[in-house]
Protein backbone atom coordinates (compact mmCIF):
# COMPACT_ATOMS: atom_id res chain seq x y z
CA UNK A 1 0.00 0.00 0.00
CA UNK A 2 1.83 3.03 -1.21
CA UNK A 3 -0.63 5.88 -1.31
CA UNK A 4 -3.86 7.18 0.08
CA UNK A 5 -5.81 6.00 -2.97
CA UNK A 6 -5.21 2.42 -1.87
CA UNK A 7 -6.93 3.09 1.44
CA UNK A 8 -10.70 2.53 1.31
CA UNK A 9 -12.64 5.72 1.79
CA UNK A 10 -14.65 6.20 4.94
CA UNK A 11 -18.06 4.58 4.85
CA UNK A 12 -20.95 7.04 4.59
CA UNK A 13 -22.01 6.40 8.18
CA UNK A 14 -18.44 6.85 9.44
CA UNK A 15 -18.12 10.03 7.44
CA UNK A 16 -21.40 11.34 8.83
CA UNK A 17 -20.43 10.35 12.35
CA UNK A 18 -17.05 12.10 12.17
CA UNK A 19 -18.60 15.16 10.55
CA UNK A 20 -21.11 15.38 13.39
CA UNK A 21 -18.16 15.40 15.81
CA UNK A 22 -16.12 18.02 14.01
CA UNK A 23 -16.39 20.32 17.02
CA UNK A 24 -16.34 17.72 19.77
CA UNK A 25 -13.60 18.32 22.28
CA UNK A 26 -13.31 22.04 21.54
CA UNK A 27 -12.45 23.99 24.68
CA UNK A 28 -14.53 27.04 25.50
CA UNK A 29 -13.11 30.51 26.02
CA UNK A 30 -12.88 30.16 29.80
CA UNK A 31 -11.05 26.86 29.59
CA UNK A 32 -8.57 28.43 27.20
CA UNK A 33 -8.15 31.36 29.55
CA UNK A 34 -7.42 29.02 32.44
CA UNK A 35 -4.84 27.25 30.31
CA UNK A 36 -3.31 30.59 29.33
CA UNK A 37 -2.97 31.72 32.92
CA UNK A 38 -1.51 28.36 33.94
CA UNK A 39 1.08 28.67 31.23
CA UNK A 40 2.57 31.54 33.19
CA UNK A 41 2.50 29.51 36.40
CA UNK A 42 4.08 26.31 35.15
CA UNK A 43 4.52 24.74 38.56
CA UNK A 44 0.85 24.80 39.39
CA UNK A 45 -1.12 21.67 38.60
CA UNK A 46 -4.79 21.05 39.22
CA UNK A 47 -4.64 17.30 39.04
CA UNK A 48 -1.94 14.71 39.14
CA UNK A 49 -1.16 12.86 35.97
CA UNK A 50 1.42 10.52 37.34
CA UNK A 51 1.40 8.62 40.54
CA UNK A 52 3.58 10.44 42.98
CA UNK A 53 6.57 8.60 44.32
CA UNK A 54 5.80 6.92 47.59
CA UNK A 55 8.26 6.84 50.46
CA UNK A 56 10.01 3.53 50.49
CA UNK A 57 9.45 1.85 53.76
CA UNK A 58 12.23 -0.44 54.78
CA UNK A 59 11.32 -3.49 56.80
CA UNK A 60 11.91 -2.65 60.46
CA UNK A 61 14.87 -4.29 62.06
CA UNK A 62 13.01 -5.34 65.17
CA UNK A 63 16.00 -6.78 67.02
CA UNK A 64 18.06 -3.63 66.62
CA UNK A 65 15.06 -1.51 67.50
CA UNK A 66 14.36 -3.52 70.65
CA UNK A 67 18.01 -3.38 71.73
CA UNK A 68 18.20 0.39 71.17
CA UNK A 69 14.93 0.91 73.01
CA UNK A 70 16.13 -1.10 76.00
CA UNK A 71 19.38 0.84 76.20
CA UNK A 72 17.56 4.16 75.95
CA UNK A 73 14.99 3.10 78.51
CA UNK A 74 17.53 1.94 81.05
CA UNK A 75 19.78 4.94 80.56
CA UNK A 76 16.89 7.40 80.57
CA UNK A 77 15.30 5.89 83.67
CA UNK A 78 18.60 5.92 85.52
CA UNK A 79 19.24 9.55 84.71
CA UNK A 80 15.71 10.51 85.72
CA UNK A 81 15.90 8.67 89.01
CA UNK A 82 19.27 10.16 89.82
CA UNK A 83 18.57 13.74 88.81
CA UNK A 84 14.96 14.32 89.76
CA UNK A 85 12.02 12.79 91.40
CA UNK A 86 9.95 13.41 88.25
CA UNK A 87 7.99 10.64 86.74
CA UNK A 88 5.66 10.84 83.83
CA UNK A 89 2.14 11.70 84.87
CA UNK A 90 0.65 11.35 81.42
CA UNK A 91 1.31 8.81 78.76
CA UNK A 92 2.06 10.25 75.32
CA UNK A 93 -0.77 10.22 72.79
CA UNK A 94 -0.85 6.72 71.33
CA UNK A 95 0.22 6.60 67.71
CA UNK A 96 -3.04 5.01 66.61
CA UNK A 97 -4.95 8.05 67.85
CA UNK A 98 -2.52 10.40 66.12
CA UNK A 99 -2.83 8.43 62.90
CA UNK A 100 -6.60 8.51 63.05
CA UNK A 101 -6.66 12.22 63.88
CA UNK A 102 -4.43 12.99 60.92
CA UNK A 103 -6.46 10.72 58.64
CA UNK A 104 -9.72 12.30 59.74
CA UNK A 105 -8.40 15.79 59.17
CA UNK A 106 -7.45 14.79 55.64
CA UNK A 107 -3.71 14.98 56.28
CA UNK A 108 -2.79 11.61 54.86
CA UNK A 109 0.92 12.45 54.69
CA UNK A 110 0.98 13.07 58.42
CA UNK A 111 -1.01 9.88 59.06
CA UNK A 112 1.49 7.91 57.00
CA UNK A 113 4.43 9.58 58.69
CA UNK A 114 3.19 8.60 62.15
CA UNK A 115 2.31 5.09 61.02
CA UNK A 116 5.75 4.72 59.52
CA UNK A 117 7.34 5.14 62.93
CA UNK A 118 4.99 2.88 64.81
CA UNK A 119 5.70 -0.81 64.82
CA UNK A 120 2.50 -2.22 66.17
CA UNK A 121 0.83 -4.65 63.79
CA UNK A 122 -2.19 -2.34 63.61
CA UNK A 123 0.05 0.55 62.57
CA UNK A 124 1.60 -1.53 59.83
CA UNK A 125 -1.84 -2.46 58.53
CA UNK A 126 -2.99 1.14 58.83
CA UNK A 127 0.04 2.31 56.91
CA UNK A 128 -0.73 -0.06 54.06
CA UNK A 129 -4.41 0.82 54.02
CA UNK A 130 -3.92 4.59 54.19
CA UNK A 131 -1.28 4.45 51.50
CA UNK A 132 -3.61 2.44 49.29
CA UNK A 133 -6.49 4.80 50.05
CA UNK A 134 -4.30 7.77 49.16
CA UNK A 135 -3.41 6.26 45.80
CA UNK A 136 -7.07 5.62 45.07
CA UNK A 137 -8.13 9.09 46.22
CA UNK A 138 -5.43 10.71 44.10
CA UNK A 139 -6.98 9.06 41.05
CA UNK A 140 -10.56 8.97 42.20
CA UNK A 141 -11.92 10.48 39.02
CA UNK A 142 -10.49 7.59 37.02
CA UNK A 143 -11.75 4.75 39.20
CA UNK A 144 -14.31 2.24 38.12
CA UNK A 145 -17.19 1.20 40.31
CA UNK A 146 -15.42 -1.80 41.81
CA UNK A 147 -12.46 0.39 42.76
CA UNK A 148 -14.77 2.98 44.31
CA UNK A 149 -16.33 0.22 46.37
CA UNK A 150 -12.87 -0.90 47.39
CA UNK A 151 -11.99 2.66 48.44
CA UNK A 152 -15.12 2.94 50.57
CA UNK A 153 -14.38 -0.44 52.14
CA UNK A 154 -10.83 0.61 53.00
CA UNK A 155 -12.03 3.90 54.42
CA UNK A 156 -14.60 2.09 56.50
CA UNK A 157 -11.94 -0.34 57.78
CA UNK A 158 -9.56 2.47 58.68
CA UNK A 159 -12.24 4.45 60.46
CA UNK A 160 -13.48 1.51 62.45
CA UNK A 161 -10.14 1.45 64.29
CA UNK A 162 -11.14 4.71 65.92
CA UNK A 163 -13.97 3.09 67.85
CA UNK A 164 -11.70 0.36 69.09
CA UNK A 165 -13.26 -2.23 66.84
CA UNK A 166 -10.76 -4.38 65.10
CA UNK A 167 -11.04 -3.75 61.40
CA UNK A 168 -8.50 -6.31 60.50
CA UNK A 169 -10.28 -9.55 60.46
CA UNK A 170 -10.70 -11.04 57.04
CA UNK A 171 -12.09 -8.19 55.01
CA UNK A 172 -15.39 -9.01 53.45
CA UNK A 173 -15.25 -8.78 49.74
CA UNK A 174 -17.75 -6.71 47.86
CA UNK A 175 -20.70 -8.88 47.04
CA UNK A 176 -21.07 -9.75 43.39
CA UNK A 177 -23.75 -7.70 41.71
CA UNK A 178 -27.11 -9.34 42.07
CA UNK A 179 -29.72 -9.24 39.39
CA UNK A 180 -31.08 -5.74 39.60
CA UNK A 181 -33.56 -3.84 37.59
CA UNK A 182 -32.27 -0.84 35.65
CA UNK A 183 -33.50 1.68 38.18
CA UNK A 184 -32.13 -0.31 41.12
CA UNK A 185 -28.73 -0.57 39.49
CA UNK A 186 -28.79 3.15 38.82
CA UNK A 187 -29.71 3.92 42.41
CA UNK A 188 -26.81 1.75 43.63
CA UNK A 189 -24.43 3.48 41.26
CA UNK A 190 -25.65 6.91 42.34
CA UNK A 191 -25.15 6.04 45.98
CA UNK A 192 -21.68 4.72 45.28
CA UNK A 193 -20.70 7.88 43.43
CA UNK A 194 -22.11 10.16 46.11
CA UNK A 195 -20.38 8.26 48.94
CA UNK A 196 -17.08 8.24 47.07
CA UNK A 197 -17.38 11.92 46.27
CA UNK A 198 -18.08 12.70 49.90
CA UNK A 199 -14.98 10.74 50.87
CA UNK A 200 -12.80 12.46 48.26
CA UNK A 201 -14.14 15.83 49.36
CA UNK A 202 -13.46 15.09 53.03
CA UNK A 203 -9.89 14.19 52.13
CA UNK A 204 -9.42 17.47 50.31
CA UNK A 205 -9.58 16.13 46.75
CA UNK A 206 -12.34 18.44 45.53
CA UNK A 207 -11.60 18.00 41.85
CA UNK A 208 -12.04 14.26 42.19
CA UNK A 209 -15.30 14.84 44.02
CA UNK A 210 -16.49 17.18 41.27
CA UNK A 211 -15.64 14.59 38.70
CA UNK A 212 -17.58 11.83 40.47
CA UNK A 213 -20.57 14.07 41.04
CA UNK A 214 -20.69 15.00 37.41
CA UNK A 215 -20.78 11.31 36.60
CA UNK A 216 -23.62 11.15 39.06
CA UNK A 217 -25.47 13.92 37.21
CA UNK A 218 -24.97 12.14 33.93
CA UNK A 219 -26.83 9.18 35.40
CA UNK A 220 -29.56 11.34 36.85
CA UNK A 221 -29.53 14.99 35.94
CA UNK A 222 -32.32 15.69 38.44
CA UNK A 223 -30.60 14.10 41.41
CA UNK A 224 -30.90 16.44 44.37
CA UNK A 225 -28.10 14.82 46.34
CA UNK A 226 -25.65 14.99 43.44
CA UNK A 227 -26.52 18.61 42.69
CA UNK A 228 -26.15 19.68 46.31
CA UNK A 229 -22.92 17.80 46.82
CA UNK A 230 -21.50 19.20 43.60
CA UNK A 231 -22.35 22.73 44.68
CA UNK A 232 -20.70 21.99 47.99
CA UNK A 233 -17.53 20.64 46.35
CA UNK A 234 -17.28 23.75 44.19
CA UNK A 235 -17.87 25.88 47.27
CA UNK A 236 -14.91 24.16 48.97
CA UNK A 237 -12.77 24.89 45.94
CA UNK A 238 -13.94 28.50 46.04
CA UNK A 239 -12.55 28.87 49.55
CA UNK A 240 -9.10 29.00 47.99
CA UNK A 241 -10.09 32.05 45.97
CA UNK A 242 -11.11 30.14 42.86
CA UNK A 243 -13.64 32.50 41.28
CA UNK A 244 -14.73 30.06 38.59
CA UNK A 245 -15.51 27.51 41.30
CA UNK A 246 -17.45 30.17 43.20
CA UNK A 247 -19.59 30.82 40.16
CA UNK A 248 -20.12 27.09 39.65
CA UNK A 249 -21.09 26.65 43.29
CA UNK A 250 -23.64 29.42 42.96
CA UNK A 251 -25.05 27.92 39.74
CA UNK A 252 -25.47 24.48 41.24
CA UNK A 253 -27.01 25.81 44.43
CA UNK A 254 -29.49 27.82 42.32
CA UNK A 255 -30.16 24.75 40.23
CA UNK A 256 -30.80 22.85 43.44
CA UNK A 257 -33.39 25.41 44.49
CA UNK A 258 -35.05 25.12 41.09
CA UNK A 259 -35.42 21.34 41.19
CA UNK A 260 -35.94 20.69 44.90
CA UNK A 261 -39.50 20.40 46.23
CA UNK A 262 -40.47 23.26 48.50
CA UNK A 263 -40.54 21.04 51.60
CA UNK A 264 -37.03 19.72 51.03
CA UNK A 265 -35.15 20.03 54.34
CA UNK A 266 -32.02 21.42 52.66
CA UNK A 267 -33.75 24.26 50.86
CA UNK A 268 -33.50 26.74 53.76
CA UNK A 269 -29.81 25.86 54.26
CA UNK A 270 -29.06 26.34 50.60
CA UNK A 271 -30.86 29.70 50.64
CA UNK A 272 -28.75 30.73 53.63
CA UNK A 273 -25.55 29.67 51.87
CA UNK A 274 -26.48 31.67 48.78
CA UNK A 275 -27.40 34.73 50.81
CA UNK A 276 -24.15 34.65 52.75
CA UNK A 277 -21.95 33.85 49.74
CA UNK A 278 -19.36 36.46 48.81
CA UNK A 279 -20.03 38.43 45.64
CA UNK A 280 -18.36 37.11 42.48
CA UNK B 1 15.39 38.57 7.06
CA UNK B 2 13.89 35.57 8.90
CA UNK B 3 11.02 36.35 11.22
CA UNK B 4 11.52 35.87 14.94
CA UNK B 5 10.48 32.41 16.12
CA UNK B 6 7.20 32.47 18.06
CA UNK B 7 7.27 32.23 21.82
CA UNK B 8 5.24 29.66 23.65
CA UNK B 9 2.47 32.18 24.39
CA UNK B 10 1.97 32.81 20.69
CA UNK B 11 1.99 29.08 20.04
CA UNK B 12 -0.70 28.68 22.68
CA UNK B 13 -2.87 31.36 21.12
CA UNK B 14 -2.56 29.79 17.70
CA UNK B 15 -2.79 26.10 18.48
CA UNK B 16 -4.29 25.50 21.93
CA UNK B 17 -7.69 24.59 20.52
CA UNK B 18 -6.27 21.91 18.26
CA UNK B 19 -4.02 20.50 20.97
CA UNK B 20 -6.89 20.42 23.44
CA UNK B 21 -9.24 18.73 20.97
CA UNK B 22 -6.64 16.20 19.91
CA UNK B 23 -5.84 15.17 23.47
CA UNK B 24 -9.51 14.57 24.27
CA UNK B 25 -10.02 12.65 21.05
CA UNK B 26 -7.04 10.47 21.87
CA UNK B 27 -8.73 9.48 25.12
CA UNK B 28 -7.23 11.85 27.68
CA UNK B 29 -9.89 12.27 30.39
CA UNK B 30 -11.53 15.68 30.71
CA UNK B 31 -10.36 15.82 34.31
CA UNK B 32 -6.71 15.77 33.29
CA UNK B 33 -6.85 17.45 29.92
CA UNK B 34 -5.83 20.85 31.29
CA UNK B 35 -2.72 19.32 32.81
CA UNK B 36 -2.03 17.48 29.58
CA UNK B 37 -2.36 20.71 27.57
CA UNK B 38 0.03 22.37 29.96
CA UNK B 39 2.45 19.46 29.55
CA UNK B 40 2.33 19.86 25.78
CA UNK B 41 3.15 23.56 25.89
CA UNK B 42 5.79 23.15 28.59
CA UNK B 43 7.46 20.51 26.46
CA UNK B 44 7.23 22.86 23.49
CA UNK B 45 8.74 25.63 25.59
CA UNK B 46 11.65 23.40 26.59
CA UNK B 47 12.27 22.27 23.01
CA UNK B 48 11.50 25.45 21.14
CA UNK B 49 15.17 26.31 20.71
CA UNK B 50 15.78 22.95 19.05
CA UNK B 51 12.79 23.23 16.71
CA UNK B 52 14.25 22.97 13.24
CA UNK B 53 11.20 24.00 11.28
CA UNK B 54 11.00 20.76 9.35
CA UNK B 55 7.29 20.68 10.03
CA UNK B 56 4.70 23.33 10.79
CA UNK B 57 4.33 24.34 14.41
CA UNK B 58 0.83 22.83 14.45
CA UNK B 59 2.12 19.44 13.35
CA UNK B 60 4.98 19.61 15.82
CA UNK B 61 2.61 20.38 18.69
CA UNK B 62 0.22 17.63 17.66
CA UNK B 63 3.20 15.26 17.74
CA UNK B 64 3.95 16.29 21.31
CA UNK B 65 0.26 15.90 22.18
CA UNK B 66 0.22 12.36 20.78
CA UNK B 67 3.19 11.46 23.00
CA UNK B 68 1.68 13.09 26.08
CA UNK B 69 -1.56 11.16 25.51
CA UNK B 70 0.41 7.97 25.01
CA UNK B 71 2.33 8.52 28.25
CA UNK B 72 -0.93 9.10 30.07
CA UNK B 73 -2.28 5.85 28.72
CA UNK B 74 0.81 4.04 29.95
CA UNK B 75 0.72 5.65 33.39
CA UNK B 76 -2.97 4.80 33.68
CA UNK B 77 -2.47 1.11 32.92
CA UNK B 78 -4.95 -0.88 34.92
CA UNK B 79 -7.23 2.13 35.18
CA UNK B 80 -9.01 2.31 31.87
CA UNK B 81 -8.97 5.82 30.49
CA UNK B 82 -12.18 5.22 28.66
CA UNK B 83 -14.33 4.98 31.72
CA UNK B 84 -12.93 8.23 32.96
CA UNK B 85 -13.47 9.86 29.60
CA UNK B 86 -16.96 8.50 29.44
CA UNK B 87 -18.00 9.62 32.81
CA UNK B 88 -15.79 12.52 33.77
CA UNK B 89 -17.05 16.04 33.55
CA UNK B 90 -14.68 18.72 34.66
CA UNK B 91 -15.06 21.88 32.70
CA UNK B 92 -16.19 24.55 35.07
CA UNK B 93 -16.21 27.08 32.27
CA UNK B 94 -19.68 26.36 31.01
CA UNK B 95 -23.16 26.11 32.44
CA UNK B 96 -24.39 22.72 33.61
CA UNK B 97 -26.64 22.00 30.62
CA UNK B 98 -24.07 23.01 28.05
CA UNK B 99 -21.40 21.00 29.82
CA UNK B 100 -23.61 17.93 29.90
CA UNK B 101 -24.31 18.25 26.21
CA UNK B 102 -20.62 18.66 25.40
CA UNK B 103 -19.65 15.73 27.52
CA UNK B 104 -22.32 13.58 25.95
CA UNK B 105 -20.84 14.37 22.55
CA UNK B 106 -17.39 13.51 23.82
CA UNK B 107 -18.72 10.36 25.38
CA UNK B 108 -20.35 9.28 22.12
CA UNK B 109 -17.18 9.94 20.15
CA UNK B 110 -14.94 8.19 22.62
CA UNK B 111 -17.20 5.18 22.91
CA UNK B 112 -16.64 4.52 19.24
CA UNK B 113 -12.98 5.54 19.03
CA UNK B 114 -12.06 3.48 22.08
CA UNK B 115 -12.93 0.35 20.14
CA UNK B 116 -9.97 1.00 17.87
CA UNK B 117 -6.49 -0.10 18.90
CA UNK B 118 -4.43 2.90 20.02
CA UNK B 119 -2.24 2.99 16.92
CA UNK B 120 -5.22 2.97 14.57
CA UNK B 121 -7.08 5.46 16.71
CA UNK B 122 -4.19 7.91 16.50
CA UNK B 123 -4.13 7.73 12.71
CA UNK B 124 -7.90 8.01 12.30
CA UNK B 125 -8.07 10.96 14.70
CA UNK B 126 -5.22 12.80 13.02
CA UNK B 127 -6.27 12.20 9.42
CA UNK B 128 -10.05 11.90 9.50
CA UNK B 129 -10.78 14.32 12.32
CA UNK B 130 -7.82 16.70 12.51
CA UNK B 131 -7.33 16.69 8.73
CA UNK B 132 -3.58 16.13 8.78
CA UNK B 133 -2.05 14.56 5.69
CA UNK B 134 -0.58 11.06 5.76
CA UNK B 135 3.02 12.34 5.39
CA UNK B 136 2.43 14.74 8.30
CA UNK B 137 1.11 11.87 10.40
CA UNK B 138 4.09 9.72 9.45
CA UNK B 139 6.35 12.53 10.70
CA UNK B 140 4.33 13.01 13.89
CA UNK B 141 4.31 9.32 14.75
CA UNK B 142 7.82 8.72 13.42
CA UNK B 143 6.69 5.76 11.32
CA UNK B 144 6.89 4.94 7.63
CA UNK B 145 4.25 6.33 5.32
CA UNK B 146 3.09 2.83 4.41
CA UNK B 147 2.53 2.09 8.07
CA UNK B 148 0.25 5.13 8.28
CA UNK B 149 -1.76 3.93 5.28
CA UNK B 150 -2.00 0.45 6.72
CA UNK B 151 -3.18 1.71 10.11
CA UNK B 152 -5.64 4.05 8.42
CA UNK B 153 -7.10 1.20 6.38
CA UNK B 154 -7.50 -0.99 9.46
CA UNK B 155 -8.72 1.92 11.57
CA UNK B 156 -11.40 2.96 9.10
CA UNK B 157 -12.62 -0.62 8.84
CA UNK B 158 -12.74 -0.88 12.63
CA UNK B 159 -14.58 2.44 12.83
CA UNK B 160 -17.21 1.24 10.36
CA UNK B 161 -17.60 -2.00 12.31
CA UNK B 162 -17.95 -0.10 15.57
CA UNK B 163 -20.63 2.15 14.11
CA UNK B 164 -22.54 -0.72 12.59
CA UNK B 165 -23.22 -2.20 16.01
CA UNK B 166 -26.81 -1.26 16.77
CA UNK B 167 -27.20 1.80 18.98
CA UNK B 168 -23.46 2.20 19.39
CA UNK B 169 -23.19 5.89 18.75
CA UNK B 170 -26.40 6.74 20.55
CA UNK B 171 -25.40 5.25 23.85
Amino acid sequence: MSNLDDVPALSPEAKAFLRSHAQTGEPDAEALERGRSRLHRPVYRTAKIETRARPVRAAPNLKAFAAAAMVALVAGSGVLLLMTDWHPSESPIPPIIRIMAAYDSGNLDEALSVAQHCYEPRCLQLYRDIEHARTLIDHVEMLQDAQLEELLAIDSAIRSVEGGVSAYGPRSRVAPPSRQTGSEARAVELELLIDSARLASRRGHQRGAVSLLNRCLMLDSASLACTRQLASAYASMAQNGDRVALRQAREYYLRYLRIAPSDDPYVPKVRNILESAPPE
Amino acid sequence: MTPNPPDVGQLYEAHARQVWRTLLRLGVPSATVEDAVQDVFLTAYQRLDGFEGRSAHATWLVGIAVRVASNLRRSAQGRPLLSAVEKTLVDPGAGPELRLSRERDLLALNRVLSQLPDEQREVVVLIDLEQLTAPQVAAVLEVKLNTVYSRLRLGRAALTRALSRPGEEQR
